[in-house]
């Protein structure tokens, strides 16, 4: 009887893949004193990081951390949909080559599928210090499903997001690219979907007039786009950096390809943008509350210079700048964009709320405007899952090599 | 002349060849570095893999270069005339000639845009 073969991997194959990664492990020891410090003050920040997180618990939410029933999403809501949008950006992006074939963009395959387990990792670090018990999240996931709620959707929808992509990632390194492909499609399809819900969760509450509406789900994926853009430059570049390797042509190629589709998404985002605001301000007195402290109260240092500055006009003008071809500008639009995109999150989670529900009724002492400023705790937790991204990207390029994708 | 041969869409699918002509050939990565020299190399975190991994370490216009032990798979092409070229576009249509990724025996891509 003749034996089938197994269609994933064969039992030499696996060999061969457990003896490249304990070599790699093994030379993750070989590392430059610059190297581990870098990785040991990164890990050193996510383990102050968590102490904060774990004493915020201990102490209490509504003690530690700068949120209040009025303002229930602070910094910690914002820095879990920076990253979870940054996630979803590089799965989107790096999809048109490893889900669709398009040779371009093969070259950033790797690295981006890795970052994406990585930065959607950094997000479930940052809201699991946000929901006051989240160990109940599996369970009543699980056991007593609600269809109705746009949160239950979101968290089953990542989830099966991060199982995708971890496989997808784990079926490159074994070079199984048929598989990779229909796992990053799987994975692109729940992304997709799981981010375009979490626009929702913020979409479909009637009463915040700021975010309501079906602006709110397609914003989300274009701005994940240019997100996705953004971060794959800023760690390819960081990346060619740490290994001094020559970029070739192909990947070359890659980046000025990505560079044309990010410019593309953030004169998208400049054109929500713009009529976000116009149909605004012709909404209702809440609405217009909101976008006028935006526009011209205390976030418009926030607004005009980090969000409209940093986040858009200055990348676009310097990928222009560059012709997609000087990599040393494009880096620069990436950090810009970086800073500008975490305040973009910041403004959109907090000026949702700032309008107090009974504005209207001129209550004695009670604000129209309520305040939020964010505690060290959450600012900490905030940190600390940037150093965890740092960490990890690091420890993937000494460990994966400089992320080479053989495909051809 | 050899030119590596692709399509401007992989088919990740299935293995095909992008063109009648293209063979399946084993070609050597050369690994360039951006430092002057060996020496300097020597201080550097990627210095033992890179030094291990490859053979032939030298110094080259202002970068280092060895020749990697590991062999990568490719479709080949060989035109050797432009007519011969001429002919692959006629027969293929619109094609693009670029710098093939650093290998030791090609130097050239040609990449298939939109076949006829």
């Amino acid at each position: 009887m003749s034996e089938k073969k197994n269609p994933v991997a064969t039992e030499a194959e696996v060999t061969t893949f457990s003896q490249t990664w304990l070599s790699s492990l093994l030379e993750f020891l070989s590392g430059t004193k610059a190297f581990y410090f870098l990785v040991g003050l990164s890990a050193l920040v996510v383990l102050l990081a968590a102490m904060f997180g774990v004493n915020a618990m201990h102490i209490g939410f509504r003690h530690a951390y700068g949120v209040y029933r009025e303002i229930p999403w602070g910094l910690l809501i914002s820095g879990y949909v920076f990253f979870v949008v940054t996630s979803t950006g590089l799965c989107i992006v790096s999809s048109i080559g490893h889900v669709f074939g398009v040779k371009s963009f093969i070259p950033i395959a790797k690295r981006s599928v890795y970052l994406s387990v990585v930065t959607i990792v950094a997000g479930f670090m940052v809201i699991f210090f946000d929901v006051e018990n989240p160990f109940r999240l599996p369970i009543w996931n699980t056991l007593s499903p609600n269809f109705t709620s746009n949160i239950w959707w979101m968290g089953t929808l990542y989830g099966a997001y991060l199982f995708f992509m971890t496989l997808e990632f784990i079926l490159l390194l074994l070079e199984k690219h048929r598989y990779a492909m229909l796992s990053g499609l799987l994975g692109l399809i729940s992304g997709v979907a799981a981010h375009s819900n979490l626009g929702a969760v913020f979409g479909m509450l009637h009463g915040r007039e700021f975010w309501y509406g079906p602006y709110m789900p397609i914003y989300f994926i274009a701005s994940a786009a240019a997100s996705g853009c953004t971060a794959i430059i800023f760690f390819t570049y960081l990346g060619y950096k740490i290994t001094g390797e020559r970029m070739d042509r192909a990947m070359e190629m890659s980046l000025q390809a990505v560079g044309k589709i990010w410019a593309l998404f953030l004169a998208v985002l400049m054109f929500f943008t713009t009529w976000k605001l116009i149909t605004g301000l012709a909404g209702g007195e809440g609405k217009v509350l909101a976008i006028k402290e935006l526009l011209a109260g205390k976030y418009a240092l926030n607004f005009w210079l980090f969000e409209v500055g940093f986040g858009l006009l200055i990348p676009f003008f310097l990928l222009l700048l560059s012709g997609f071809r000087n990599l040393n500008q494009m880096f620069a639009a990436s950090v810009f964009a970086f800073i500008g995109i975490f305040f973009m999150r910041v403004d959109l989670v907090v000026v949702g709320q700032i309008v107090s529900h009974f504005f209207e009724y001129k209550v004695t002492d009670f604000p129209v405007l309520l305040k939020y400023s964010p505690s060290i705790y959450e600012i900490m937790v905030v940190v600390g899952a940037t150093a965890f991204c740092i960490m990890a990207f690091l420890i993937g390029e000494k460990v994966f090599k400089g992320h080479k994708t053989e495909i051809h | 002349m050899k030119f590596i041969v692709s399509r401007t869409r992989v088919p990740l699918w299935s293995k095909e060849k992008p063109c009648d002509e293209a063979v399946e050939e084993e070609l050597t990565p050369l690994d360039y570095r951006m430092v002057p020299s060996i020496e300097e190399a020597k201080k550097k975190i990627w210095f033992k893999e890179w030094w291990e991994g490859g053979v032939n370490h030298r110094e080259e216009n202002g970068m280092i270069v060895c020749e990697k032990k590991q062999k990568e798979k490719n479709w080949v092409v060989e035109i050797n005339t432009l007519e011969d070229l001429i002919k692959f576009q006629e027969k293929y249509g619109e094609i693009m000639i670029l710098d093939s990724p650093p290998y030791k025996e090609v130097k050239k891509e040609i990449r298939i845009l939109r076949a006829k």
